[in-house]
């Protein structure tokens, strides 16, 4: 009964109080509707990951090595107590073949190829001993005839093709797969389970408890893809357990403790909503103060008529839970509708990118492939109903800490106090300033805004926390975009339209300057640039390789292998010669002077400078990076003096880039390093990869390359188009010109460029839209607080006025108070954002690991927001005082 | 010397059938250094007669001159510069500055005036003259009900108006306190030779003033003394 008298007489404050209520509803929805929004915008590109990585990587979540459980009622047992299997199937492995290409022949089931997507395009799945079927990619790569009933000669014995399945998404250069019968009799018969338990489970728990089911070691489980990680099958280690290593760090503690939350806990989609959490907090919080300081007389009269604290609490909670009840589902509805409309237009910016680009299509001459297969598929939109309820819980938790808060406040001040609305905090000053002030319009505006210092402590903060999240969104928004600018040529290769390269592991195998001159005479051609490579090794001796565990050839750790092809062509990357001797592996590269000035965006430490490079014999040297954004692995600097061993001549047989021949196999160069870059471009990954981490470069000019080690020959040409040409006649041109020399593919990239800058141009679009919703609801919010400022005053200023303060006098007060709110929140925003922003610089560079991220405060925008907070809180308060301005005085003098 | 003239003031409430006099057909003059009472009972238009002039509240009809200046005649800026030289103020609610001490507050309608040095050595006697000297320093919250009311006064008369318009200043006092405040109007009156409108609905209050006005339904009841029509 109480209850429902408690809220009957908050639902009549509320209509008394229209002007607050909606002012409080509006601010709720909108906050609402951009946490919601927000939030089932992030749940559909989580949704679109999962589906992405299913269509790349299937289906399966876990694979078992069946040699090593009990597997025999495996028919019978697909569903238990503790577990359901979804989806079953099993590959067996016939046999593995290394050279001369890399092929596995296998036997799979029709479960395996229906959760791996293989279909079958053409022909029949093999039935009996000497039937093979194939990829198409496979049979690509084979340069076989694609044709059914073709026979095919396989590591010595002959097939006949039988049939064509379609491709495997993550089948690359060294995991081709023929296709055997059940039957055919080869060197091994090792089978591999591969499993789908069903998603609705813990899907871990469920592999646990197949596992222990079937007699299988636990350990020895494996998973399939990043999908398992998605549906809850990893085990992520606890936070605490992050933090504890975080600590035990020598260095890099918070880019560890944030780098691995980021990836087991999506850390920063977690840090997004609360931050926009915390800023509906805020804003909800000072609206309705506001609202309530209206009324406080009010409350004690009730609490002198024996209101308790409790039905005080009461009310105030109603209050709050009644707007949250009209405006939470109106907010929610409203963010999800544009959300939706959002996603519906440029939903492929919520997609994760990176999913199945480790396919680089090292064997795909047309990168049109590529481009179509990764095209990111947003798919449809999802609401994220977590973080409706959790943003729901939220808000309720907060209103009732709010009421709490306020209840508390007002225990402070005697009933007395409250009436008249008279509630001081603190020491005053005794001080007489008409004494010495002529003006006391001045001091009179000081002393109503420092009155209360801690009203106008919480206004200037909150006036200040969405110009702080507007400049920290814009901050990050670009740097990502030069971050993704820079990746884009350097680690996609998307420098130029098109890539003409040679896809060989001979180094004798080069495009002749001849045809390079051809290409560059097209009349399609803008311009081209042509890049000279050779591999190296370099001796890093005396202590100044730092990471030995870098690398697994130095690491030593069990489960980080080197990779094998690299040890058997290469000798890996890396190789030991004494405690503090090493000599590594380095792609040498000769770049146009076009390339190496565009090099600038990626500079390090030192100069670039072609001319000087050339004059001076110097090099570029294209650093390595650990996973949290630091290049002082080697600790090398421009000055410093390298040797740099390369083959003598190209032609030498593939033994001599083990760099263990004859002395006479190599020639030995010093050079010193004029500059250090992070990134290198045009890059070869046919001998021991190009990553942008892991892989040292040294880069000099063309002529460098010809001069110093007699390389004349081009590995890769990057060509960029003239504006407006026929797209399709210049590729074709191009593919004329380089017809004929061997191994040399052509590449063209104009269909992934687009893709990509459409990307960049979505993504941007988006959070730059963001930063404008929350800067709105920031105005907002310093609208309506400085209109309570005024309102709130109306008995002062009708004193004022009454004796005789003339209308410009009264405006040049309030226009003193907005400037004086606008410029300590301008200094308060500076302040505090100086913090974020050391914060975010070191996220960005640490855990995100942009490239060349911005260290530089903002001053222009930050200027900029600075400004527009003042004129906000100006016009805001002269909008109020025209409301005073048009009031009768009496009328005004009569309200307390 | 008349300080103020009245003549057929009116004011109406609404509009048609809603319409409300508040004030009708109302003339009187009122001379340097007297000190009137305005009596009625409640709604009877008192109030409603001070704020017209007070230049608070515009008239409908009918004329106010105060020291020969016709107040309707000005414009909005004109008529609050003139209000702030010409007429002093006295509230019910005595209507102080809640954030500025007793000094401050009593100083701070003679600063809205550029350029017009406040006369300290003024405001310093009548601290003095009201008994206010050694709370100058305090805050009205700090302070009672009749030492509001006290500084409220001495604010009115820092600006040495020509008239000063009290609208119930013993209201919220005891009879004290109200005794008190009486006697310092009346000093004022004396030594200032200050002119005094005070809107009471108390007889006995009324009796201690030179003469008295009593309005009814808006309308003058009775003329009497010099200065009456």
């Amino acid at each position: 009964m109480a209850l429902i008298k408690t809220m009957k007489l908050a639902f009549s404050y509320l209509k008394y109080y229209r002007k607050q209520t909606l002012t409080l509803l509006l601010g709720t929805i909108m906050s609402v509707a951009l946490m919601t929004g927000v939030g089932s915008l992030l749940n559909s590109g989580r949704i679109a990951d999962i589906e992405r990585i299913r269509t790349i990587y299937g289906d399966a979540h876990y694979k078992f090595d069946m040699n090593e459980g009990d597997f025999d009622k495996l028919q019978d047992s697909l569903h238990t107590n503790h577990f359901t299997v979804d989806k079953a199937g099993i590959l067996t492995v016939k046999k593995e073949v290394e050279t001369p290409y890399p092929l596995t022949f296998v036997c799979a089931d029709t479960g395996y190829m229906e959760m791996f997507h293989r279909s079958l395009l053409k022909g029949a799945y093999p039935q009996n001993p000497g039937e093979a079927a194939l990829s198409e990619r496979t049979i690509r790569n084979l340069g076989v005839e694609k044709a059914i009933g073709n026979t095919i000669v396989l590591d010595g014995e002959t097939y006949t093709l039988c049939g064509i399945l379609s491709d495997q998404w993550d089948e690359t250069s060294t995991d081709m797969k023929v296709f055997v019968s059940s039957d055919t009799d080869l060197s091994e018969n090792h089978s591999f389970l591969y499993v789908k338990f069903t998603e609705n489970g813990n899907v871990l728990s469920q592999a646990t408890a197949f596992s222990r089911y079937f007699h299988f070691d636990i350990h020895k489980i494996e998973r399939v893809s990043a999908l398992t990680a998605y549906v809850g099958g990893d085990t992520s280690p606890s936070v605490l357990s992050i933090l504890k290593t975080a600590l035990s760090l020598p260095e890099g503690k918070l880019a560890y403790f944030w780098g691995t939350l980021n990836q087991s806990h999506n850390l920063t989609e977690k840090l997004i909503l609360a931050a926009l959490g915390i800023f509906t907090a805020f804003v909800i919080f000072s609206l309705f103060q506001v609202s309530l300081r209206k009324r406080t007389s009010q409350y004690s009269t009730l609490q002198t008529l024996g209101m308790d604290e409790r039905t005080t609490f009461g009310l105030l909670l109603s209050e709050l839970y009644m707007i949250l009840l009209a405006g939470y589902p109106l907010g929610a509805a409203m963010g999800n509708l544009a959300a939706n409309a959002f996603y519906s237009r440029m939903g492929d910016i919520f997609v994760n990118q990176n999913i199945g680009m480790t396919k680089n299509g090292t064997h795909t001459a047309d990168i049109r492939d590529v481009a179509s297969q990764i095209e990111v598929h947003s798919g449809s939109f999802h609401i994220s109903f977590g973080v409706i309820i959790g943003s729901a819980l939220f808000l309720m938790l907060l209103m009732l800490f709010v009421s709490l808060l306020l209840v508390r406040r007002m225990r402070k001040y005697t009933w007395a106090q409250m009436q008249s609305q008279n509630i001081h905090a603190g020491k005053r000053s005794r001080r007489i300033y008409s004494l010495r002030h002529g003006n006391m319009i001045g001091i009179l505006s000081r002393k109503f805004l420092f009155e209360r210092k801690g009203t106008f402590l919480g206004i200037i903060v909150s006036l200040s926390l969405g110009a702080i999240l507007f400049l920290g969104t814009t901050y990050v928004i670009q740097n990502a975009r030069i971050h993704n600018a820079l990746t884009f040529k350097a680690d996609d290769g998307l420098a130029s339209d098109i890539q003409v390269y040679e896809d060989s592991h001979r180094l004798s195998d080069v495009i002749s300057p001849h045809a390079a001159n051809a290409l560059n005479a097209l009349d399609g051609v803008a311009f081209t640039s042509p890049v000279r490579y050779t591999l190296g090794e370099l001796p890093l001796e005396n202590g100044i390789f730092q990471w030995p565990k870098f690398y697994p050839e130095t690491a030593g750790e069990e489960g980080f292998e080197p990779d094998a092809a690299i040890m058997e062509r290469y000798n890996g990357t890396i190789t030991r010669q004494s405690e503090t001797d090493y000599r590594l592996k380095v792609n040498v590269y000769g770049y146009s002077d076009r390339m190496l000035q565009e090099l600038s965006s990626y500079l390090l430490e030192g100069d670039i400078d072609p001319q000087s490079m050339l004059r001076e014999d110097t090099v570029i040297l294209k650093t390595i990076m650990d996973g949290q954004g630091n290049y002082d692995g080697i600790t090398i600097a421009p000055g410093d003096v390298i040797r740099l061993k390369v083959l003598k001549d190209t032609g030498l047989s593939e033994e001599a880039l083990r760099f263990e021949g004859p002395e006479d196999w190599y020639q030995e160069k010093e050079f010193r390093v004029s500059a250090i870059v992070s990134r290198s471009l045009g890059k070869n990954d046919n001998y021991i990869g190009d990553s942008h981490n892991s892989t040292m470069g040294i880069i000099m000019t063309n002529q460098q390359m010809a001069e110093d080690f007699g390389i004349e020959g081009y590995d890769s040409i990057g060509i960029s188009l003239a504006e407006g040409i026929e797209h399709d006649k210049a590729a074709d041109e191009i593919r004329a010109v380089v017809d004929g020399i061997p191994n040399c593919l052509v590449k063209d990239y104009t269909l992934l460029i687009e893709q990509q800058e459409n990307y960049l141009r979505q993504k941007m679009f988006f959070f730059y839209g963001i930063a404008v919703i929350l800067l709105l609801i920031s105005v907002f919010h310093i609208l309506n607080s400085m209109q309570y400022l005024v309102t709130a005053r109306k008995h002062e200023f009708g004193i004022l006025r009454a004796m005789g303060i003339t209308d410009v006098g009264f405006r040049k007060l309030l226009v003193k108070e907005g400037l004086c709110y606008g410029v300590c929140s301008g200094f308060f925003m500076a302040v505090l954002y100086g913090m974020v922003h050391k914060v975010l610089y070191y996220a960005l560079q640490h855990v995100f690991l942009f490239l060349h991220a911005n260290g530089n405060l903002p001053l222009l925008p930050m200027a900029g927001m600075i400004l527009l907070n003042i004129v906000i809180c100006i016009a805001a308060m002269l909008w109020a005082g025209n409301e005073v301005l048009d009031g009768n005085i009496i009328e005004e003098i009569a309200q307390r | 010397m008349n300080i103020l003239e009245v003549s057929q003031l009116e004011k109406v409430y609404g509009t048609g059938e809603n319409q409300v006099y508040a004030l009708k057909g109302v003339s009187f003059t009122v001379s340097q250094g007297e000190f009137i009472a305005v009596v009625g009972t409640s709604g009877s238009g008192k109030s409603t007669l001070m704020n017209l002039i007070g230049g608070l509240d515009t008239p409908t009809k009918g004329s106010i001159r105060i020291r020969k200046h016709d107040i309707a005649s000005l414009t909005r800026k004109e008529l609050t510069i003139f209000r702030r030289r010409n007429i002093g103020f006295v509230f019910q609610n005595y209507s102080l500055m809640p954030v500025l001490n007793v000094y401050d507050n009593v100083a701070l309608p003679v600063t809205f005036d550029k350029g017009r040095h406040v006369d300290h050595p003024f405001i310093q006697e009548l601290l003095k003259e009201l008994g206010l000297w050694d709370k100058r320093r305090k805050y009205p919250s700090e302070l009672s009900g009749g030492q509001q009311q006290r500084v409220a006064l001495a604010r009115a008369l820092a600006n040495k108006p020509a008239l000063l318009l009290a609208d119930e200043p013993t209201g919220n006092l005891d009879s004290r306190t109200t005794a008190e405040v009486m006697g310092l109007l009346r000093m004022s009156v004396q030594k200032f030779h200050q002119t005094i409108l005070m809107v009471t609905h108390n007889e006995l209050i009324a009796q201690s003033c030179d003469r008295s006005i009593s309005i009814e339904d808006g309308q003058l009841l009775e003329k009497g003394g010099d200065g009456l029509d």
